[in-house]
């Protein structure tokens, strides 16, 4: 028979912050991808924010220089109103993970909420709740952007926030699955037993096992609000602020994707949105790890 | 059948070692293990928790998880015709043959051995059909019925049911009753009767005997509870720690073991007239088995040691009468007081 | 007994599927009659400015174009509009004066079924039998690289694969010879100049127009049946009685037929279902991209050009079909697994 010890020493006699760092540790090494993944995203989100003063961004056409190849000074050439692709690149992503972020917040803590409150209240609240997310989620999501934009004028705030509204459902189901089952089960009923107060009974009891689902329903959150608002920029039906969509759709209308010459203009974002959404998939997958110690091998 | 004397051995262990490839290194789940059922026996296999038993009786039907093999050893069976064959030597062709036919095991808490999706009858007939596809599917049926009925269960309501919707009592009887549908030699039991009711348990345990009569195949079972041995085996194998430290028929066992480890077991049966105070329990708990130390496993819980006993693991000798066997360096004797 | 049981609980979730439909029509009519830029009242007035009409001549043709009476009252009129419906009645298009947006979708959905279902099938099959196969592999040191990659093509947005393949097939000159694929098979259902109709080279033709698009959607897809029948395998592996079977002594064939894969399936199958659904409104972009006439684009032109009926008209098909397809995938499970319980809820 196969007696293991636990491979973890016992922490819960050393301070807080020493328990926390320990567990930020492990939460960043164990997996190989998900080291890779935090790796990959750091330099993102630090080359995203610095870009302003590091990769400043000249919009100013310059015909002198169209479609130049890669070179010292322009690290992927030049696109075809002669601007720096890689100033393009290093600008690209800090709208696209500022409202992917907003998004996936929203619907994270529209669903949760409403799941949690709903299953808690239960009743015909409760009922109807779960029949109208049961609706909301037959709706296809992009095509309702697509139809959305033809009636309101979309900017990547607003949509931001109608994605968010708009995921509400997903977590949601789970979060009150989750909620409902741990009603019944026993360490719950114990907890009202010694008479510990909601506040406590939600943040140390409950909480812990829906975090889980949390990150998980946050790294897909992420991705289809990088999707949407990507699509929605490349379609022309979000107005071309900058980030990487922008020089997809660039790409497409001025038929430079057709052109040879031009492949790193319409390759580097597309490996860019590839990263970033593979960073984040990996991290999640790790952090989802974290979370729930029973998948841990 | 026949030609089996009656004496001669059917199913013998010699020398198993079993090992388990895990993170933090190799452990050695069973060392070194012998032991021989005769035909028409039955054998209990006790034990605590970990001990090695189920892993032990697993690897005669290859039911070993991934991570474990059998590192040394033979394990030989005596088929039909009167020859005997190391069931490791088999291919997985010819041991195909073999396990069900002449050799099955039910496994402890059988709650999900059925394929949930399909019913009874199929998993009874995909089980006769994988060994004997010529015969006909009215020809099974008939067999599972009589085969059901004998574990007095009604053939018409469990065949035609999906395993969900049998209690787990049932269950338990069912899988006995797909053990035997190929009149097997051997049947192995593991804990049959751990997570059934005592009222279940008494009639299992009555089925079980009548059918070993009626049947005539051999048993080796696996238990903690020693009520059950008293009941059902002829032979008594003690294991501690992965290894065998006493082979010795049942009457012997209850009124002489030799070990300090089974007088223990035997000692901690609670019996009516025992007060709580007086509750025994061998003090200690089993080794990590990962560190592979030279001595007796027994050492740092018995009464009886000496520095030798930490030194050399002992061999087995004889106590007692010719077929008592143990391993230990200063066995008990006498008869044990009935307190 | 049974029988009841669950025939009662599928009228139960046919019911839902219906009023799921009748709440989204529901939402799309106050959607557009009721948003501040409301396209009928846009409309009356783009036409009473534009054609010099009066008020009533406007709200006429604007009442016959979005299937309207918009002199009664809001709720007849509502109550005409889901009667409308049912009939599967859309009005007619804005673009294509006269032309019935029923018309218009019925022309264009066969092609995105084609393309879109196609590829759902072929990652299907494909990518169930590899994760099947990967199951049993899972000490061999490709099983992680395969899974690996099924995990990248799942999360990266279908339209980046169909821009990738896009290069690598079209525009990407490979020694010098010039692209693998021809620029004009890369746009459009099928050629300009090959005459429609059962015959042989205008099959060939739809076959390698819609080659690319069907391999993304393929692409795109392919990585989660991998994932998902890895995943349900490997459980089944690990069951006490796939163990049990084997000791029983029955063959790896009947093993993995009847009790792996039967089990396995359950999940993957009604999964299947719910994508069936989904197919119709997922081709946009791609869609665009390969300038695919199918009912992803006519959404996108559609919304371009304003026209409202053929919006409305598409997207109400879109969630039909999703709704059906979910309800499909509920009469599947029931049917398929004898431990569902259905007492009513």
């Amino acid at each position: 028979m196969d007696k293991r010890k636990s491979n973890y020493t016992t922490i819960s006699q050393s301070s807080r912050m020493k328990k926390i760092l320990t567990q930020m540790k492990f939460a960043i090494l164990h997996d190989k991808a998900g080291f890779a993944g935090f790796c990959i995203l750091a330099v993102i989100i630090v080359i995203s924010f610095l870009s302003p003063v590091v990769f400043p961004l000249d919009t100013r056409s310059d015909p002198s220089k169209i479609m130049m190849q890669p070179s010292l000074q322009h690290i992927l050439g030049t696109d075809y109103l002669g601007r720096d692709i890689w100033a393009q690149i290093a600008n690209g992503g800090r709208e696209l993970i500022i409202f992917s972020l907003i998004a996936a917040l929203i619907g994270i803590i529209l669903g949760a909420f409403l799941g949690a409150f709903s299953a808690v209240v239960g009743g015909i609240f409760d009922e109807l709740l779960s029949f109208f997310a049961d609706v909301w989620l037959s709706i296809p999501r992009f095509p309702l952007l697509v139809v959305m934009s033809g009636f309101v004028r979309l900017n990547s705030l607003t949509l931001a926030i109608v994605l968010g509204i708009l995921s509400w459902a997903g977590l949601y189901r789970t979060v009150r699955a989750e909620v409902l089952s741990l009603k019944e089960r026993e360490f719950v009923e114990a907890a009202f037993m010694q008479n510990l107060s909601k506040r406590h009974i939600i943040l140390k009891e409950i909480m812990p096992n829906l975090m889980g689902f949390i990150v998980v329903n946050f790294t897909l959150s992420m991705r289809a609000a990088i999707y949407s608002q990507v699509g929605l920029v490349f379609l022309g039906l979000l107005p071309l602020e900058q980030n990487w969509g922008v020089m997809i759709n660039q790409a497409w209308t001025q038929g430079a994707i057709y052109n040879s010459d031009s492949l790193a203009y319409i390759l580097a974002p597309t490996i860019m949105i590839c990263l970033l959404i593979m960073s984040l998939v990996w991290v999640g997958k790790a952090l989802e790890d974290v979370f729930n110690p029973a998948l841990r091998k | 059948m026949s030609s089996i004397d009656k004496n001669s051995f059917l199913f013998q262990a010699e020398n198993i070692s079993i090992s388990y490839k895990t993170k933090r290194g190799l452990l050695k789940a069973v060392q070194g293990a012998s032991f021989s059922i005769r035909s028409g026996e039955a054998a209990a296999l006790i034990g605590e928790s970990g001990c090695g038993k189920t892993t032990l009786a697993s690897s005669i039907v290859r039911a070993l998880p991934n991570a474990a093999s059998v590192t040394d050893g033979r394990l030989l069976f005596r088929k039909q015709d009167g020859q005997g064959v190391n069931l490791l030597d088999l291919n997985r062709k010819k041991m195909r043959r073999v396990l069900w036919s002449d050799i099955s095991m039910v496994f402890q808490a059988s709650q999900s051995s059925f394929n949930p999706v399909r019913k009874i009858s199929t998993q009874f007939i995909d089980t006769v059909k994988a060994h004997n596809p010529e015969k006909s599917k009215e020809e099974i049926l008939k067999k599972s019925g009589e085969i059901l009925e004998m574990v007095m269960l009604e053939p018409d309501k469990i065949l035609n049911a999906y395993p969900h919707e049998i209690s787990g009592g049932m269950k338990q009887r069912t899988l006995i009753a797909l053990a035997l549908l190929l009149d097997p030699r051997l049947v192995i039991l593991d804990e049959p009767t751990t997570a059934l009711d005592l009222l279940t348990q008494e009639k299992i345990l009555e089925m079980l005997k009548r059918l070993k009569v009626q049947m005539n195949f051999s048993l080796l079972f696996i238990t903690h509870d020693l009520g059950i041995v008293s009941e059902l085996a002829d032979y008594v194998v003690t294991m501690y720690a992965g290894r065998i430290i006493e082979k010795v028929p049942v009457r012997e066992f209850f009124e002489e073991a030799a070990h300090p480890y089974s007088r223990g077991l035997i000692k901690a049966i609670p019996r009516l007239t025992t007060e709580n105070s007086e509750l025994y329990s061998i003090p200690g708990s089993p080794p990590d088995m990962i560190d592979d130390l030279p001595g007796c496993p027994f050492y740092p819980r018995c009464s009886r040691r000496e520095d030798i006993c930490n030194k050399e693991m002992p061999e087995m000798q004889c106590a007692g009468t010719r077929e008592h066997l143990c391993a230990c360096w200063h066995p008990e004797k006498g008869v044990l007081s009935n307190g | 007994m049974k029988y009841k049981a669950t025939a009662v609980y599928l009228l139960k979730k046919l019911i839902k599927m219906l009023v799921t439909v009748f709440v989204v029509t529901t939402i799309i009519f106050f959607l557009i009659r009721l948003m501040p830029s409301n396209p009928v009242q846009q409309y009356i007035e783009e036409q009473m400015v534009q054609y010099g009409l009066t008020y009533e001549d406007a709200q006429m043709r604007a009442s016959f174009l979005f299937s309207m009476d918009l002199d009664k009252p809001l709720v007849s009129q509502y109550f005409e509009y889901l009667g409308k419906v049912v009939r599967l009645d859309f009005g007619d298009s804005l673009l294509s004066p006269g032309v019935p947006v029923m018309t218009i979708i019925a022309a264009r959905l066969p092609w995105t079924l084609f393309t879109v279902g196609t590829g759902l099938l072929l990652s299907f099959i494909v990518g169930v039998t590899i994760g099947a196969a990967m199951a049993f592999k899972r000490d061999k040191w490709y099983e992680p690289v395969i899974s690996g990659i099924a995990s990248f093509l799942s999360s990266v947005p279908d339209f980046l694969i169909a821009i990738t393949l896009l290069l690598i097939f079209g525009v990407i000159e490979w020694g010098g010879k010039g692209t693998l694929v021809p620029i004009f098979m890369l746009r459009g259902n099928y050629s300009m100049g090959v005459s429609p109709g059962w015959n042989l080279p205008f099959i060939k033709d739809i076959l390698l127009h819609a080659a690319l698009p069907v391999f993304t959607y393929m692409l795109s897809q392919i990585g989660i049946w991998v994932l998902l029948m890895k995943g349900c395998t490997t459980s089944c592996l690990n069951t006490d009685y796939v163990t049990v079977a084997k000791i029983r002594g029955l063959s790896s064939g009947r093993i993995l037929f009847s009790y792996i894969g039967r089990n396995a399936m359950l999940p993957i199958v009604t999964e299947f279902a719910m994508r069936l659904g989904f197919i119709v409104g997922g081709a946009l972009i791609v869609e665009q991209l390969f300038v695919y006439q199918g009912i992803g684009l006519e959404l996108l032109n559609a919304t371009n050009g304003r026209d409202y009926p053929l919006m409305q008209g598409v997207f109400l098909i879109m969630t039909i079909s999703i709704v059906v397809c979910n309800f499909l995938a509920e009469v599947f499970y029931v049917v398929l697994d004898p431990r569902i319980k259905v007492e009513g809820t």
